[in-house]
């Protein structure tokens, strides 16, 4: 019996449940704000269930808004409640299934918030229960329509997502084929660089440094990657950047902008949805950049391995927002073997950073180097 | 009880299920291991004992496949290729299985034809990533006939 097949009235019964609960929501909220969005290549529609939930969600997508869509590629219905609306909670066969694929793991056991995903022929699922917040996403592959649920004890933060719907789109695009990696990347419309490291080595600082220059800014933290014909094309997700309090003042650029603390790190969050002279929706990647932190007066670039991209990138991205751990792997695996890789080494200052890659890139145009 | 030990006939598979790897090239492999919040890089000789161990070959066959490919082998080859799958099985990463006994083991393919210098495999383990492997695992609820 296949699990779809298994699941098939649950999955019907609990999207129809869903989706009537965000009709009502929208409607105790004073209507659905509706907004499309061009993500890598796809109209998405996205529908929130009140202003409040509207303002917390999509100040991150906005530099990829678009206005006057026929068809979008995937309509998606977002809407919160509280924790206690049990009604809502998915269907008990699903629950019971990943309840069993996990008895015999010890680490999910005492795992704060794992993420589940359930990927059928027809339903793509992702969830994730914490302690005072859970998400769930069900998407219909058959109607290209989604529905969000958002559930928190404490309503929403009054901070807006710095990745907001993230589980879902990675659902939704890693179905197309893509993969999401935790990245950042700069370039123009020609071409652009991938920025590879670990949390705390030096994705942010680079981003931030090439802000308001040449190289435009695609994302500090996740991005899609789309391989085509051997070719590798990097989309922008999110519009959302963040900086160490003591950093600000390095960065004049940010100057201009509205720091908030956020919730989760000890930094300040920003949206660049206003500056889009900044920013880069899609470039094709022309390289992988690892950087390294040195005591050297500049900062320099040299060829570098492979193998060594994929061990910064592998790791740290096989783990985000849900999806298929090995099916990511063998993307990214596929992405490193097609264009160059490099090691930045990052001297003193980062201000030489933005050239050191422009040149970077520009060798790469007049004749590509390989490791 | 004492595990068996390993004999020249013996095959290999995935130690398990929460372990994903990607060859980068015949010589270059990553492993990220789910369970334990652990990833190894394996480089040359490690790597292509790891890619001939799942391809199906034999203790045996992937001791010729590799004086096929590296030049300067150790006298004792084969001991230190048991010495490294012994390895990889005490970590989890491979398993046996019971292909050895009608001897359908997968053969070595032929070399390169430039060899490399041969260096002595190990393994490289990484727990810097841990707690971000660990403590947000992936929990995957997948139709058993996708």
């Amino acid at each position: 019996v296949r699990l779809d097949a298994h699941f098939a009235a649950d999955l019907e019964a609990y999207f129809a449940r869903l989706s009537a609960a965000f009709d009502e929501s929208a409607r105790t909220g004073r209507g659905a704000h509706e907004r499309c969005y061009r993500i890598a290549g796809q109209s998405i529609a996205v529908r929130c269930a009140g202003r409040r939930l509207a303002t917390f969600l999509l100040p991150a997508l906005q530099h990829l808004a678009q206005d006057g869509v026929d068809e979008a590629s995937l309509e998606v219905d977002v809407f919160a409640t509280g924790m206690k609306e049990n009604d809502l909670a998915l269907p008990a066969a699903l629950r019971a299934a990943a309840a069993t694929a996990t008895a015999s793991d010890p680490v999910h056991e005492s795992a704060a918030s794992p993420v589940y995903s359930y990927m059928g022929t027809r339903h793509l699922i992702t969830w994730f229960t914490a302690a005072a917040h859970s998400e769930v996403s069900l998407l219909d592959l058959d109607r290209r329509r989604a529905v969000v649920l958002l559930q928190s004890d404490a309503g929403l933060p009054s901070l807006p997502a710095s990745a907001p719907l993230r589980s879902l789109l990675t659902l939704w695009f890693e179905h197309q084929g893509m993969a999401l990696v935790h990245s950042a990347a700069v370039g123009t419309d020609l071409g652009g660089l991938l920025i590879a490291a670990k949390s705390g080595g030096g994705k942010s600082s680079i981003a931030l440094a090439c802000l308001g220059t040449a190289l435009r800014w695609a994302g500090d933290d996740s991005l899609l990657v789309e391989m085509r014909d051997g070719h590798a094309r990097a989309h922008s997700l999110y519009c959302s950047g963040s900086v160490f309090a003591a950093d600000v003042d390095l960065y004049p650029p940010l100057h201009g902008l509205s720091l908030q603390p956020r919730l989760d790190r000890p930094k300040m969050q920003f949206f660049l949805g206003q500056h889009a002279a900044w920013l880069v929706d899609t470039a094709p990647v022309r390289a992988i950049v690892v950087p390294t932190f040195t005591e050297r007066s500049f900062s320099r670039v040299a060829p570098s391995s492979r193998s060594q991209a994929l061990l910064v990138l592998g790791p740290s991205s096989i783990n985000l927002a849900g999806g298929r751990p090995a099916r990511r792997l063998g993307r990214i695996g596929a992405l490193v073997r097609a264009v160059p890789c490099f090691t930045l080494e990052l001297g003193r200052q980062t201000a030489d950073v933005p050239a050191v890659l422009h040149d970077l890139l520009a060798g790469l145009d007049a004749a590509p180097i390989t490791a | 009880m004492q595990p068996a030990p390993l004999r020249p006939d013996s095959v290999f598979a995935l130690g398990h299920s929460r372990l994903v790897h990607e060859i980068v090239d015949p010589k270059d492999a990553l492993l990220i291991d789910l369970e334990q919040g652990v990833y190894y890089h394996l480089e040359g000789v490690a790597a292509t004992i790891w890619k001939s161990a799942l391809e199906g070959l034999s203790l045996d066959a992937i001791a010729i496949a590799i004086e096929r490919n590296y030049s300067g082998c150790e006298d004792r080859l084969s001991a230190a290729v048991a010495a490294f799958a012994q390895a990889l099985i005490d970590e989890g990463l491979l398993t046996l299985t019971c292909g050895a006994a009608n001897g359908a083991s997968a053969a070595p393919p032929p070399g390169e034809l430039e060899r490399t210098p041969y260096r002595a495999p190990s393994l490289n383990r990484f727990t810097d990533l841990q707690d971000l492997l660990r403590a947000d695992p992936i929990c995957e609820v997948q139709d058993p006939n996708d």
